[in-house]
């Protein structure tokens, strides 16, 4: 029996706390795709994605007790902070110009290939029939916050909607979301 | 800019319009800085927004792999840093290349790193040959026991009235920590509460352990520095049950272990439970 691979995520994060490196080394074999999938779709930057996974699972080194499982999943936890660190990137000016930079050597690196972005989990496929059913306004709002690291407020002024409007799509659609699913049987991983 | 941006308090309601923004990282740093502030005192909108990460967790992708480089650097990094580790542990060396489809023998080599990652301590022989062959780092944690058995409190099903009532204050105090144990191989079904006051005085609550024969019992241990110490005895049926720690030689995690009535010094059994850790 392979014994880090056996372990719960939370039992890992308990031997990560006494410094043992193959259990960092499992819960990214777990979740480094959907973490640096995350960021790279957030960043749209191979390079800066890379830099957002690695301090992902830096910080989980060095700071495990930040896990709480009362407050969700680790893989909750790491992709929350995974997506904070893009939109940081994203927002900051000197990245900005980076990312620009760094367009060219995307191509070299693979980029972000919407066609290989498959989702390859069996609950994927629910989650994206989830998304179909909401409301396209709401769903267009939650996308463009989340994928594209806007802000409500930018999200309004793309959409020429008013800023109230926008964050109360955004709500409305991830509790719509979270009960359609639940519907389905999918819980937050 | 809106007028609530101004403000450093928001409303309940000003807060609760902005929780799926904010769950998305979707507002400003001002508003952000406000929300928190309120997220700290409102149980209901922190509530909520546990459930919209999770429900976003779900929209990213896992296709493909996790990038090998990546993990090298996360690797190489780790490595570098080393030498100040803490010793309950020696710094394992590196598990690399990162490829766990092309790895010739990941069993010998996680098998490999629990060896190098076993503790220091030293420890008698027939101890340390039961260690090597424990399977996971934890259950070798805890062949590694302090020579004490801690205040054994036990406890029982006739709790008095008194420490239900203490149990139920040390609840509602602001400054007490609360930990949660954990099923060992279930991260995410809960078994038992911990809540540590400031002085020492703690509490295992809302135990949903299952009944033990009347001849076993529930150990709890805690993790000091090094070493596993055992906080005391739970009983085969364990209700709300009160020990101490000292306050100040706070315990790194915890661990509830199934043992013979009595109690251990050693336990040589996988923990039945265990917390996150809850070093500060």
């Amino acid at each position: 029996m392979d014994d880090t691979k056996s372990l719960s995520d939370s039992a890992l994060v308990v031997a990560i706390a006494r410094w043992h490196q193959p259990a960092l080394a499992e819960l990214y074999r777990r979740h480094g795709a959907a973490v640096h999938n995350l960021a790279s779709r957030v960043i749209a930057s191979g390079a800066l994605a890379e830099e957002v996974t690695q301090d992902v699972f830096l910080d989980l080194w060095y700071r495990p007790e930040q896990f709480d499982a009362n407050r969700g999943s680790l893989r909750t936890l790491l992709l929350t902070k995974a997506h904070g660190k893009a939109v940081d990137i994203v927002r900051s000016e000197s990245a900005r110009r980076a990312r620009e930079d760094s367009s060219r050597e995307d191509n070299a690196v693979g980029g972000y290939d919407i066609a290989h972005y498959a989702w390859d989990l069996v609950r994927a496929e629910q989650v994206k029939d989830a998304l179909e059913l909401l409301p396209q306004n709401e769903r267009l709002a939650i996308e463009m916050a989340y994928f594209d690291g806007l802000t409500y407020r930018q999200v309004a002024e793309v959409l020429s909607e008013p800023e109230g409007t926008v964050k109360s799509r955004i709500r409305s659609g991830l509790r719509r979301l979270r009960t359609v699913l639940a519907r389905q049987g999918v819980d937050a991983p | 800019m809106t007028g609530s941006m101004d403000s450093d308090e928001m409303s309940h309601e000003e807060v609760m319009g902005l929780l799926g923004a904010y769950a998305l990282d979707a507002v400003e740093p001002e508003e952000a800085r406000a929300i928190e502030q309120h997220l700290a005192s409102c149980p209901r909108c922190s509530a909520e927004v546990v459930e919209h990460h999770g429900v976003a967790a779900l929209l990213a992708n896992s296709g493909g792999d996790a990038p090998a480089d990546v993990w090298e650097r996360i690797a190489a990094r780790i490595e570098a840093s080393a030498p100040v580790r803490p010793t309950t542990l020696e710094a394992p060396k590196l598990v690399r290349p990162f490829d766990p489809e092309s790895r010739a023998s990941p069993r010998r080599q996680v098998a490999a790193s629990i060896r190098r990652a076993r503790i220091r301590l030293v420890i008698a022989g027939v101890a340390a040959a039961a260690a090597v062959a424990t399977i996971t780092v934890l259950a070798i944690q805890v062949t590694h026991l302090d020579h004490r058995v801690g205040q054994l409190q036990a406890a029982s099903q006739s709790q008095s009235q008194g420490l239900v009532q203490a149990a139920q204050a040390a609840l509602n105090d602001p400054m007490a920590r609360r930990v949660t144990l954990d099923a060992a191989h279930n991260s995410r079904s809960a078994v038992a509460e911990i809540v540590i006051l400031p002085s020492g005085t703690a509490f295992v609550l809302n135990s949903q352990l299952p009944v033990l024969p009347p001849n076993e019992t529930y150990q709890l241990w805690g993790e000091l520095g090094d070493e596993l110490v055992s906080l005391g005895l739970l009983g085969n049926h364990p209700m709300d049950v009160a020990f101490r720690i000292d306050p100040s030689a706070p315990v790194e995690s915890f661990a509830i272990t199934a043992e013979h009535a009595g109690g251990v010094v050693r336990s040589t059994h996988v923990p039945v439970a265990m917390s996150a850790p809850v070093r500060t």
